[in-house]
């Protein structure tokens, strides 16, 4: 649960330059003007701490620790005093009423987040990431044919593998490294993955944790939902679903590996192989990204077939739902294909009037 | 009435407000700033801003202190360089800022406020305690300052580039109220 900063200050000037400290911090930031509203939102919202200035119009920052202090459902709340008011003795009156810390204007960011993060946990924002940012995976497997499965059948991504092949290995590492997944395999001996991810968990709560296990194994399924994984994939693996899944546990955005904006136009590249995983991700962006090149001020989409090795009936649906969804919003589409898509629409009654064109010129130009 | 008849002498004043400004304009800004000027208004006379030949409007944050010692403070500046302390302290572009007369106002109120508490928290350090006022905001072409009862008074020009800010600085000393808040 997000911590949430409570800022009293007349001040816009200081409610801004909060926000933008606390910018890569997973917190929720509440402003007050005075001490009437500070006292009516610390009730309201119960904040975690509280950064209150001193002198302020209505009700100023002495009076309103006072009543914060005598009132027993709000009196636990830690208050970090924020103000230009810095003379030793105002400190140490104020100090006496009970405050967590003092800060005297002017202040820096990092002097900011310093005090409050002793008081309350100031988780980092976990940044987003597309399909082509650089991931690092920890790899738990004791399996060396399985690692260099994984490894050579995920070497098209930008993704860094670390291997353990134990669970004290594994917890080494992670104790030394940051990851942005952890892949393990439940099959460890000792059924020690499940001791692992406790500990791990016990490091750092955040690192999504993905089991491999045996598709016969139901019990050990069971198990990793009870231990907490955040998903589980089944041997033998499926390398399409495997990265799915991770790129799925780490909110990977896999748009842009069938998304792009080109100068007049959007294009919608096929997944070259016959995999409902991919043809799913494509279809989960599809609306955002039609909405997106609609507020660009794009009119046309070119769907992109020319990598295509074989026309089946998934792919067809797929391009209907592309042709469909783009009409929807008034934008024209081209299809741009290669031989395999010529020779194989007249197969399909739904394809058979389909214009496939040879370049990108030709089908902006239509 | 002289600025000797004051606790400080002109000095040690000076002294204290140039490391607060620079302070502040350093933590919050990371601009630097020098001293240029210390212009001394003797007795009651009215002075007129060392930058009303500036063209265009000036904007002017205005903080009071009261207790031990008590006094006034008028930051004073061109628009020009309000607004690009702004941005600079907001992390706005001039574009963002363009309609936003109130959030410059704010954030020139906000400078005055921490410049007048880090001076004046010296004076507290010194055993002079005094408190602050809430800080306003005035624009104008002319600022003429009429005080009859400061017993110190000095401008401060300050520089970064060719741009100028002013501090101007009015104390008195005032045994009646013990400043504490």
């Amino acid at each position: 649960m997000k911590s949430k900063i409570l800022t009293v200050d007349d001040s816009r000037t200081v409610h801004i330059l909060v926000k933008k400290a606390f910018k890569d911090c997973d917190v929720q930031i509440l402003q007050a003007n005075n001490g009437v509203e500070g006292l009516s939102v610390a009730a309201k919202e119960s904040p975690n701490v509280i950064l209150l200035d001193i002198t302020m119009p209505v009700m100023d920052g002495v009076e309103m620790l006072t009543r914060l202090k005598g009132d027993p459902a709000l009196k636990q709340i830690p208050v970090i005093m924020l103000t230009a008011e810095g003379g030793r003795e105002a400190v140490m009156k104020i100090a006496k009423i009970g405050i967590r810390d003092y800060m005297v204007k002017p202040f820096k960011d990092d002097v900011l987040l310093e005090k409050v993060g002793r008081v309350v946990d100031l988780n980092k924002k976990i940044e987003d990431k597309t399909i082509l940012d650089k991931v690092n995976l920890l790899l738990v497997e004791d399996k060396p044919a399985i690692i260099d499965s994984i490894k050579t059948g995920l070497s098209h991504l930008p993704w860094d593998f670390v291997t353990a092949g134990s669970a004290v290995e594994a917890l080494n590492s992670y104790n030394d490294n940051k990851f942005d997944l952890v892949l393990m395999s439940l099959s460890l001996p000792q059924d020690s993955a499940f001791e692992l991810i406790k500990q791990m968990q016990s490091v750092r709560k955040k690192t999504p944790i993905v089991g491999m296990v045996v598709k016969s194994d139901a019990d050990r399924q069971h198990r990793a939902v009870q231990a907490g994984f955040d998903a589980t994939i089944t041997k033998p693996l499926d390398l399409s679903e495997l990265e799915m899944r991770v790129c799925r546990a780490i909110g990977i955005d896999t748009s842009p590996r069938y998304f792009t904006f080109e100068k007049t136009h959007m294009l919608i590249k096929l997944p070259k192989e016959e995999s409902m995983a991919r043809i799913g991700e494509l279809r989960s962006a599809l609306n955002a990204k039609i909405t997106e090149s609609v507020d660009a001020g794009y009119s046309r989409i070119i769907i992109d077939g020319s990598g295509i090795e074989e026309l089946d009936v998934n792919l067809i649906k797929l391009i209907i739902d592309i042709t469909h969804a783009a009409h929807d919003m008034s934008l024209s589409c081209a299809i741009l294909g290669n031989d395999v898509m010529k020779n194989e629409r007249g197969s399909f009654e739904e394809t058979q009037n389909w214009k496939i064109f040879d370049s990108v010129e030709e089908a902006v130009a239509s | 009435m002289t600025n000797e008849s004051m606790v400080f002498n002109e000095e040690e004043v000076k002294c204290m407000v140039e490391r607060a400004l620079k302070d502040v304009f350093s933590t919050m800004l990371s601009m630097e700033i020098s001293l240029k000027e210390c212009i001394t208004i003797v007795g009651g006379e009215s002075a007129r801003s060392p930058l009303s030949q500036c063209d265009g409007p000036l904007v002017i944050g205005n903080v009071g202190f009261v207790g031990a010692v008590s006094g006034m403070v008028y930051t004073a500046m061109t628009e020009p360089l309000a607004r690009r302390i702004a941005m600079t302290m907001l992390g706005m572009s001039e574009e963002e800022l363009v309609e936003e007369y109130d959030l410059v106002n704010d954030v020139i109120g906000e400078l005055t406020n921490m410049s007048s508490g880090a001076f004046k928290n010296q004076l507290c350090d010194r055993g002079f305690q005094c408190r602050l006022s809430i800080p306003s905001i005035i624009r104008g072409k002319y600022l003429v300052v009429e005080a009859s009862a400061a017993e110190f008074r000095q401008i401060y020009v300050f520089a970064n580039g060719d741009d100028l800010l002013t501090f101007e600085l009015l104390m008195k000393n005032d045994d009646t109220d013990d400043g504490h808040l």
